[in-house]
């Protein structure tokens, strides 16, 4: 892991850099997308299926654990696989799943689509009932004592949980359902399980009941490079974007520009897709501000791809680091579970959330609160140099 | 003190051995000439000295406070290499303004002033020897949280005779580097970010103490303000009166020891009423 300060160091220059970049485009008189054009293609992109490339490494990954499972007693029973907190995991896995074209078994998925309960000592019943039907042995027993009689023929489940970090809260008694659902995962050998979570999750769990000690294989996500990017967003990109100069000339400015936008993205999609759009500009003689311009008009103007850059975070204040560092270990958390985990009362908590989401460093959505991609490499670098732990991506 | 006077005597020997060599006319040569020029020069250096020495003070302390944690101990602990540097130069240039410093002048003048200073500011100068002492041997750094004597704080300045401690209560306390000689100073965090907390619970005996056990350890694992990677150890203590509980852990920042403290406490005893632990009982003495 680079360290925090080389980090700040690189961070500050590429700041410059990008302010030096504003200004020329200032000059050129591009001005940003209409906030209507932007929802728009906001939209289109939440539209998009998850990036290939994550597709087909989890594909491969479950497809070789699997088969490592299916032909030896004593190989791992689980697979799991890392996101970033800023990464739709639960859209990532389903998507792998459902536009797996000959899956090696076919995939159960448990809870898809589990929300903290309001009480959080709930979610260890939610646990117990979903994975009831497939634990092979009695709760009372302690496990690895006695493991009943395997074979090899019986090992056609595959389970899936596809976000764990839904199933704790940073409480007292917060994580008894991952205790819980570890000991029925190193049970329950004739299942094969798929988890999803989020690297600041997991990392915490390891602190605090040590996870990592109880599942061999752990896998991140892959980092996309400019062509997986391109590969990506460019379904949208070429409905939209201006290409007027030669072919030739034209291909190799996309291929930097793509580049570039792997590289501020730090390979993240989530990161890559919200950089992509603000680094859309328009001509502002192209549109008439009484009629913004719409996606689903005719006569679109084409817009201008720009230098990608991250933006800058807006200053801190302590209480806002400690708010911003648990919603990125739940990645999505309701207001009244965040002031639990804080240890503070709602209304004191509302206040600060409330600025936070003005500074447009977190977002709601249908009442979970998550940290706005953009944000997330600056703000990392952020809370590690202020002593916070960090996951390590 | 025995020490002290040990070195006046051997000053004192010293400066009288250089004064019959030197037979009189070590005063002449030991002085510059003196001028208007000279003395316009002194006073402008003083002036610029002490000009830098409230400009560093006060930009350590502006700059240390706005950047991460991380950096802030960093640029608090490099405060009395900056004064030091600053009243290194200036006490030798003025030297070198006013005095003509061969080795045998270097002597004499020592003695006369180690003579004159030992019986005027002897405290002062022990202080002062006892800060460069300290900057060595670093028992505090500004930013550590100490305690000596009757005082806790952290501390906050550090200058020639001594170092300046906020409390808890916000008070500034003055403290003589001097004390290092006889004193014993408690450095909680050694010029680290953390320093440990010790955070105490009592109960009946008949408590479960596994039970408590698991709730402090996850009420440390729970706190936002806990460093996750030091070491959270429970401890036990059987007293007549019941059992004490000793949970110790890390703040990520020492300077949120308080609070943190509070933290942990509210969230274990709301942890501990759900469960209905039986605290220890008031001995009434009537009864007995």
């Amino acid at each position: 892991m680079t360290d925090p300060l080389i980090r700040s160091i690189v961070q500050q220059i590429q700041s410059w850099f990008s302010q030096a970049n504003k200004a020329v485009e200032s000059q050129s008189g591009l001005v940003d997308l209409p906030v209507s054009l932007q929802t728009q293609l906001w939209q289109e992109i939440q539209g998009l299926s998850t990036p290939m490339l994550y597709q087909r490494s989890i594909q491969d990954a479950i497809a070789s654990a699997v088969e490592n499972w299916q032909n030896n007693l004593e190989a791992p029973n689980s697979l799991v696989l890392l996101g970033n907190p800023v990464e739709p995991i639960t859209q990532i896995l389903e998507d792998s799943l459902d536009n797996w074209p000959s899956p090696i078994l076919p995939p159960k998925t448990l809870l898809p689509t589990l929300t903290r309960p309001p009480t959080p000592e709930k979610i260890k019943s939610q646990l117990q009932k979903a994975t009831k039907p497939y634990q092979q042995q009695e709760s009372s027993q302690t496990v690895g004592d006695t493991i009943p009689s395997e074979q090899l023929e019986d090992r056609k489940t595959l389970l899936v949980i596809p976000c764990l970090e839904q199933c704790f809260l940073r409480c007292i008694g917060g994580w008894e359902g991952i205790e819980y659902l570890r000991d029925v995962v190193l049970a329950s050998r004739d299942c094969f399980w798929v988890i999803g979570c989020n690297h600041w999750a997991w990392d915490f769990l390891n602190f605090v009941c040590q996870i990592n000690a109880y599942f061999d294989q752990v896998q991140p996500l892959p980092e996309l490079e400019g062509e997986a990017c391109q590969d990506w967003l460019d379904a949208i990109a070429k409905t939209v974007i201006a290409l007027d100069s030669p072919e030739e000339d034209q291909e190799k400015r996309r291929h930097s520009y793509w580049k570039s936008l792997a590289s501020q993205s730090s390979g993240i999609s989530s990161i890559a897709a919200s950089l992509w759009l603000q680094s859309l500009r328009i001509s502002p003689d192209d549109f008439d501000e009484d009629t913004p311009p719409s996606l689903n008009s005719e006569s679109l103007p084409p817009l201008q791809e720009t230098q990608p850059s991250l933006p800058h975070l807006p200053p801190l204040t302590v209480k806002d680091r400690y708010i911003l560092h648990s919603v990125l270990i739940h990645g999505r958390i309701t207001r009244s579970h965040l002031a639990l985990s804080l240890g503070e009362s709602a209304s004191i908590i509302q206040s600060y959330v409330q600025v936070l989401i003005r500074k447009g460093l977190l977002q709601q959505q249908q009442g979970q609160l998550s940290i706005y991609a953009a944000h997330y490499v600056k703000l990392k670098t952020e809370l590690a140099n202020n002593n916070f732990f960090v996951g390590e991506d | 003190m025995a020490l002290f006077s040990l070195n006046q005597a051997i000053n004192w020997a010293i400066f009288q051995q250089v004064l019959a060599q030197n037979n009189g006319e070590l005063s002449q040569k030991l002085l510059t000439e003196i001028t208007v020029n000279k003395l316009l020069k002194a006073a402008l250096t003083l002036l610029i000295a002490y000009g830098l020495l409230a400009l560093i003070q006060w930009l350590t302390n502006w700059a240390s406070e706005r950047v991460a944690r991380r950096f802030r101990l960093l640029i608090k602990q490099a405060l009395p290499f900056w004064k030091g540097l600053i009243l290194i130069v200036a006490v030798s240039y003025l030297l070198s303004l006013f005095l003509n410093l061969s080795q045998g002048n270097l002597i004499a003048l020592t003695g006369t002033i180690a003579v004159a200073l030992g019986f005027a500011f002897k405290d002062y100068v022990s202080s002062i020897i006892a800060g460069l002492v300290a900057l060595f041997e670093a028992p505090y750094r500004v930013g550590d949280r100490i305690i000596i004597g009757d005082h806790f704080g952290e501390v906050v300045g550090y200058g020639l005779r001594g170092i300046q401690m906020k409390t808890p209560d916000d008070n500034l306390v003055t403290i003589p580097h001097n004390k290092t000689w006889t004193e014993a100073i408690s450095n909680a965090n050694s010029g680290q970010l953390e320093a440990q907390v010790a955070t105490n619970f009592y109960f009946d005996h008949t408590i479960n103490p596994d039970q408590v056990i698991r709730i402090l350890y996850q009420a440390a694992y729970s706190s936002p303000y806990t460093q996750l990677n030091l070491p959270i150890l429970v401890v036990m203590e059987e007293h007549q009166w019941g059992t004490q509980f000793k949970l110790r852990s890390y703040p990520m920042d020492a300077r949120d020891e308080f609070i943190y403290k509070t933290d942990l406490i509210r969230r274990a005893k709301q942890a501990f009423s759900r469960h209905q632990f039986p605290y220890p009982k008031r001995f009434d003495i009537q009864d007995k």
